[in-house]
């Protein structure tokens, strides 16, 4: 099978995208600049709570997730009584926590970030069925009312 | 040395090689394309209580019901079982006979106490007026949250099967796997409350009764 093969290329990591792992080694002491900020520090201490140098997160990083999960959820409890930001602002600010707490967990819990890439495209190919088909029903339903 | 450590490390994620077309484990294949149907299936019960939103005929309505500090418990409670999940698949994976059985008693504890949530939550709702029969909105969060609820209750027994092989010697660090499939479960689970919590309980726990529709009177 040649090295270009696209098949390949689909069913292992390649360096390249958000999914793929840290390209700096923990005990690499001073990582070259390469975050998307570009602050050394920034890059190490996300690696330090995201990274166990094995193909999932360290304790501490699981705990760190679980932390701010955690933070979500109660900002999500206290928002819903704010009626400041009005309906469509909470509501929008609610489901882009959902958004970010949803990732989280596939990304880190689910180990997603740490697998190949088959599985993101299964599970992704999936969720934009999902949304299609959520999306369509709501369409029709706004357009051409129920029952 | 940066890039022999890189390549090491690659070495390392990519994990096993297994003699498969894909080179990947069936069985995880498997529970990927299920979680993948599984989505769908959600998707389209969250989509129906969505359409049927605002369209209950006679109360009980979304604002007479809904309890989000207690819903807020149970959410959190189940965000812990999936840390509680990770960390039994980390030790595990270590070897760690001890702390692996501990995290995977507490997953299906903290499983076990959701379903209590839930179980009570309905016995509230029936007791209140609200049952699949009564309106829209009582079909379509009864079908939703149950098929949910039947989820995390065949997890709590799946785990509780995974402690029993862990005493057995059935469940070792060499076949992990197994408790890195329940696992993809568990989280999955875990993410459809996600959404549930906020579209369900948060956007809609305001809605009362449509236009034309009588209000809900408790007793009445």
């Amino acid at each position: 099978m040649p090295e270009d093969n696209q098949t390949k290329k689909l069913l292992t990591h390649d360096g390249n995208g958000w999914w793929d792992l840290p390209r700096t080694h923990q005990e690499q002491k001073d990582p070259p600049r390469e975050g998307p900020i570009g602050d050394p520090w920034f890059k190490q201490a996300w690696d330090f709570v995201t990274y166990a140098g094995v193909s999932h997160a360290s304790v501490r990083g699981y705990l760190f997730i679980a932390v701010i999960l955690s933070i979500f959820t109660f900002l999500e409890w206290r928002l819903f009584s704010i009626e400041a930001f009005g309906d469509s602002g909470r509501n929008a600010i609610m489901l882009a926590m959902s958004a970010v707490k949803f990732t989280m967990v596939v990304a880190f819990f689910m180990h997603l970030r740490f697998e190949r890439k088959y599985y993101s495209f299964i599970f992704g190919a999936a969720m934009a069925l999902g949304i299609g088909v959520f999306l369509a029903l709501l369409l029709l339903q706004r357009h051409h009312g129920v029952g | 040395m940066a890039q022999q450590a890189i390549t090491e490390y690659h070495a390392e994620a990519q994990d096993t090689t297994y003699n498969t077309s894909t080179g990947l484990s069936n069985r995880k294949l498997l529970m990927w394309a299920f979680l993948a149907s599984d989505v769908m299936f959600f998707g389209t019960f969250i989509a129906t209580y969505l359409v049927y939103r605002n369209r209950s005929l006679v109360g009980p309505y979304p604002e007479n019901v809904l309890d989000i500090p207690i819903t807020t418990i149970s959410t959190f409670v189940l965000l812990m079982s999936s840390l509680a999940m990770v960390l039994a698949l980390h030790y595990v994976r270590e070897g760690a006979k001890g702390p692996g059985r501990f995290w995977i008693a507490m997953t299906a504890f903290l499983g076990l106490v959701f379903i209590i949530f839930q179980v009570v939550e309905f016995s509230t709702f029936v007791n209140e007026g609200l049952t699949p029969r009564t309106n829209l909105f009582g079909t379509t969060f009864f079908i939703l949250t149950g098929f949910h609820g039947a989820h995390v209750t065949i997890g709590v027994m799946w785990l509780l099967m995974l402690l029993y092989g862990s005493f057995k010697g059935t469940l070792r660090s060499d076949n992990s796997l197994d408790l890195e499939i329940a696992g993809l479960y568990w989280h999955f689970v875990d993410i459809v409350w996600i959404v549930i919590f906020t579209v369900v309980y948060l956007v809609t726990a305001n809605d009362g009764a449509p236009p034309g529709a009588p209000p809900f009177i408790h007793g009445g």
